[in-house]
């Protein structure tokens, strides 16, 4: 590699990194379209610099720094024209950036068509701005936009705070007493003289994915801006030097796609491999939050199905099963919280030894994953019958289980007035987003003390598909 | 003058090539009228920036397959536009899929989207390019000089003209069909969804509509420009209309007025201009560079001249509102003077205004004019006099500027050297029924707290 060919791949991959950078305050501050503007307000001053330059100093028209001039002054009337159209009232937000944007557009085509037909008119180095020819800049143009871009950089690290405070929370940026509408300015134009540097690179159409796809990739891997911003800066930074590589090697392909398909592609991977908002990170989660609920479910089932039958045999007055909805709802909180686990004093061994019956509720498709799930968590094992045992951890967790499920059903009942059937029921739905905490909440909520013990429940419960206890 | 013949010459070159741009352009011109009016009302005029770019790669490979078919053939057309309408649809679902993630804002996506698609049209223009004749430059910027040579085998209908015309009908159908989900969707997005209109529907319909009529435009206008037609004259409208079937009619007519003074302009006026500067060899720059630039123009009168939002609109009410305290002022020093019993000569009239009320004597001078001509006061031997009308004028202003005196000193006891000022400001703005109101609540006084008398309103 040459050379000149390693400076102009390392000016892209600045210039993609200050993209990188500039891409984050923009999507923050949701102004994503207006570097569009930017970008295609370009178009007409370049062709006016190459005009202007051609009439005044032919020898030196349609140099690097001409165009960047041109297209700078070009970017800089748009942005304004779009603040100022924003004041009239039918066009205000995303209806006044298309004027400007077509506006300029077509008097950039009116340029480019006189471009043409001037007779010393070589439009050739007009054509690399459009689509993006990083190979066609020569050493000087690199280290110009190279240094500028770094310039920008330097202020933007310099401002960082500033600049993060009025992205994020402008109305306090005002109460703190910062310039703010200088800080915007500044802000905008830095983003404007990024937009404009890269131009040469990515071609003035693409400028706006290098600016936004970096961007918004960091946003599946971090909510945290210290993370965003370097992630942001390095994809911007890899896509420009891996596009700029590949359309080295291809002859056909103009930069500016391969660089924005570059960055596409990282932004494709961020999306399902992001470990903050990946969609696969997204699906995993979900699965084994699904798993862990269908646990509960299981734990939960198998501990009211023994709690039912055993009270039954032990002492059939006491039975849960026994005492009718009329009743329950005539007792005092004090009165059926009193009854607190009348059973409690059964051997655990009984419990162990009870085959688990699996629940018609959960689906089969899930089955024999919960039960694998189950075992390597040391909740169920298997006995050398072949029949499928509650383990001691399994009986303990159960217990949490069961104990938040009744305290958020009586909480339901007691301080939301819900019917007895419906608090069972959103029970159900409720309990497994609670943590440790709520449920310590609960408990000085309902004042319950009851150490390890679990309360009885405020429904009846029936035991349906388990057999006769035999002890 | 000797421009103005040269625009004559070279309009006198007109022939039937020329007819033919202007009919093309303008069918496209009206076609984006239609979605572009929703576009402007629903402050979504970048979706058609989106979409435009995202248009390409169905373009390049609509081309790529009405390449193989025999030349001039009908079919093309159709391709042409069902590819367009695939891009839509694809970018479309592709933003709003990327939105269900709530990572990212709908700005970002579309930014994303679009710029990618159009980089893969970019890349599948440039791999093949020895397969099909599609200048980049062509598809994005338009070339309506040589869209209107390529014709049907053996006729002088230019397949485009064809093409514009499908967009239009197509664009007035769908307008005909589901005018009124697009409509109650675009003014109020809630209540379209309780009775049944899905916005996201009433979206995607918006986006290919756009697709296919920026399609049937690129070989027009370009892809790029397309985006000028679709923003610029309904914005225009917007401005001088609220009723929105007169704006989508008035959005067509300035589509139109562009199309046809766009190309007039480009063949006739910049060539000479140039020349006239020292610029030779110039003979027309591009109609639809022109013709965007002409609705741009518009756009900008508009923008000075609209009765509710027009600059100068704005400027001629500020002035009648500054004519009108003149007047009043003038009206009001007269009926002091009369009130004292004093004659002073129009001159010394002038300057005593003019030092009361900080008046320039242009105005008061305009002001006497128009007050004479309304007959409030009359000239008569050196003196202003004051009519019945406009004794009862000053009469009220004089009753204002007393009352609301007496207001400030009683109710929140200003101190005197705050009263004056105060109230030679607010006395343009009192009413008769707050006059009363203030005289009610200040228990009909009939004297400000200078001791002045405070006139009866008549």
């Amino acid at each position: 590699m040459s050379y000149n060919a390693l400076l102009v791949l390392s000016g892209t991959m600045l210039l993609g990194a200050s993209c990188g950078l500039m891409g984050v305050f923009l999507t923050l501050r949701r102004q994503v379209l207006l570097s569009d503007v930017i970008s295609h307000a370009a178009l007409p001053g370049v062709a006016m610099a190459f005009l202007l330059g051609l009439w005044l100093a032919p020898e030196k028209a349609g140099t690097l720094p001409w165009l960047v001039g041109g297209s700078m002054f070009a970017s800089g009337v748009a942005v304004l024209i779009c603040f100022a159209l924003q004041q009239v009232k039918p066009l205000w937000g995303e209806a006044a950036f298309g004027i400007p944007l077509g506006g300029f557009l077509a008097l950039g085509v009116v340029f480019f068509s006189i471009i043409q037909q001037v007779p010393s008119g070589n439009a050739a180095g007009l054509e690399g701005l459009l689509f993006g020819r990083a190979a066609a800049l020569s050493s000087t143009d690199v280290l110009l936009l190279g240094g500028l871009a770094g310039i920008v950089v330097i202020v933007c690290l310099l401002l960082r705070k500033e600049l993060l405070l009025i992205a994020f929370d402008r109305e306090f940026a005002i109460a703190q007493g910062l310039p703010v509408a200088l800080l915007d300015m500044l802000l905008t134009g830095m983003t404007a003289a990024i937009c404009v540097l890269a131009l040469p690179m990515v071609g003035f159409l693409l400028v706006v994915a290098l600016m936004v796809t970096p961007a918004a990739a960091a946003r599946f891997w971090s909510d945290r801006l210290g993370l965003m911003i370097p992630v942001s800066v390095m994809l911007g930074m890899v896509s420009a030097g891996l596009g700029t590589l590949i359309s080295g090697q291809l002859e056909y392909v103009p930069t500016g796609p391969a660089i924005v398909l570059c960055a596409t592609m990282f932004f494709a991977i961020s999306v399902c491999f992001g470990w903050s908002h990946g969609v696969v990170y997204q699906w995993w989660s979900r699965r084994l939050l699904k798993q862990e609920q269908l646990l509960d479910d299981l734990l939960r089932s198998t501990y009211e199905e023994f709690e039912a039958a055993t009270a039954k045999l032990h002492s059939p007055t006491m039975a849960p099963a026994e005492t009718g909805q009329q009743d329950l709802n005539q007792q005092s909180l004090d009165k059926r919280l009193s009854g607190v686990h009348p059973w409690a004093g059964a051997p655990e061994e009984f419990w162990l030894h009870q085959e688990v019956c699996f629940p018609k509720s959960i689906p089969t498709k899930d089955l024999s994953l919960l039960k694998q799930n189950a075992v390597n968590r040391g909740c169920l094992r298997i006995d050398s019958a072949g029949q499928w045992r509650m383990t001691e951890l399994g009986w303990q967790k159960a217990k949490a289980v069961v104990l938040r499920h009744r305290l958020l059903e009586l909480y339901l009942i007691e301080h939301a007035e819900f019917p007895p059937a419906q608090g069972d029921r959103t029970a159900d739905l409720l309990e497994h987003a609670l943590g440790p905490h709520t449920v310590d909440e609960l408990k000085i909520l309902l004042r319950i003390d009851f150490g390890q013990g679990v309360i009885r429940s405020p429904h009846p419960l029936e035991a349906t598909s388990i057999r006769e206890v035999s002890p | 003058m000797e421009l103005l013949t040269q625009i004559l010459q070279a309009l006198s070159t007109w022939c039937l090539i020329d007819t033919w741009m202007v009919v093309m352009a303008a069918l496209v011109a009206m076609a984006c009228a239609i979605p572009g009016s929703f576009l402007v009302l629903r402050r979504q005029s970048l979706l058609a920036d989106g979409v435009s770019h995202a248009a390409l790669p169905g373009v390049v490979v609509a081309f790529l397959l009405s390449g193989l078919l025999p030349a001039g053939s009908g079919w093309s057309v159709v391709i042409l536009l069902a590819g367009a309408a695939v891009s839509g649809i694809l970018a479309s679902v592709l933003i709003e899929q990327l939105q269900k993630l709530r990572t990212i804002h709908a700005d970002t996506a579309l930014g994303i989207v679009f710029t990618t698609l159009f980089a893969v049209g970019l890349l599948l223009l440039r791999t093949l390019a020895d397969r099909i004749h599609l200048d980049p430059a062509c598809i994005v910027f338009g070339n309506l000089e040589v869209a209107v040579v390529e014709t049907f085998a053996g006729t002088s209908l230019p397949i485009g003209v064809v093409v514009a015309l499908v967009t239009l009908v197509l664009n007035l159908t769908c307008l005909s069909l589901f005018y009124k989900e697009l409509l109650i969707s675009t003014f109020d997005t809630v209540f379209a969804e309780s009775i049944g209109i899905a916005a996201s529907r009433v979206q995607l319909l918006l986006a290919v509509l756009v697709a296919v009529t920026i399609v049937g435009a690129f070989q027009t206008v370009g892809s790029l420009l397309v985006l000028g037609m679709l923003v610029i004259p309904p914005a225009t409208a917007r401005l001088l209309t609220y009723h929105f079937p007169s704006m989508i009619l008035l959005s067509m007519g300035i589509g139109l007025f562009s199309a046809v003074m766009g190309h007039v302009l480009a063949i006739s006026l910049v060539g000479p201009l140039l020349a006239s500067i020292g610029v030779d060899g110039i003979e027309a720059v591009s109609t639809s560079g022109m013709m965007v630039l002409v609705a741009s123009g518009c756009l900008l009168l508009a923008l000075l001249l609209s009765p509710e939002y027009g600059a100068l609109s704005r400027l001629g009410q500020q002035m009648r509102t500054q004519m009108r305290i003149a007047e009043e002022d003038l009206l009001a020093v007269l009926y002091r003077l009369e009130e004292a019993g004093r004659q002073v000569s129009t001159k010394d009239l002038a300057s005593l205004v003019a030092e009361s009320t900080g008046q320039p004597a242009w105005r008061i001078w305009a002001a006497s004019r128009q007050l004479i001509r309304r007959g409030a006061m009359s000239y008569e031997d050196q003196h202003y006099v004051l009519t019945e009308i406009g004794r009862q004028g000053g009469r009220q202003i004089v009753r204002a500027h007393r009352l609301w005196e007496t207001f400030l000193a009683q109710r929140l006891g200003l101190r005197p050297e705050q009263w004056h000022d105060n109230a030679s400001r607010a006395e343009h703005y009192i009413s008769s029924e707050l006059r009363h109101e203030l005289s009610n609540d200040l228990m009909r006084p009939d004297q400000d707290p200078q001791g002045r008398q405070i006139p009866p309103e008549s």
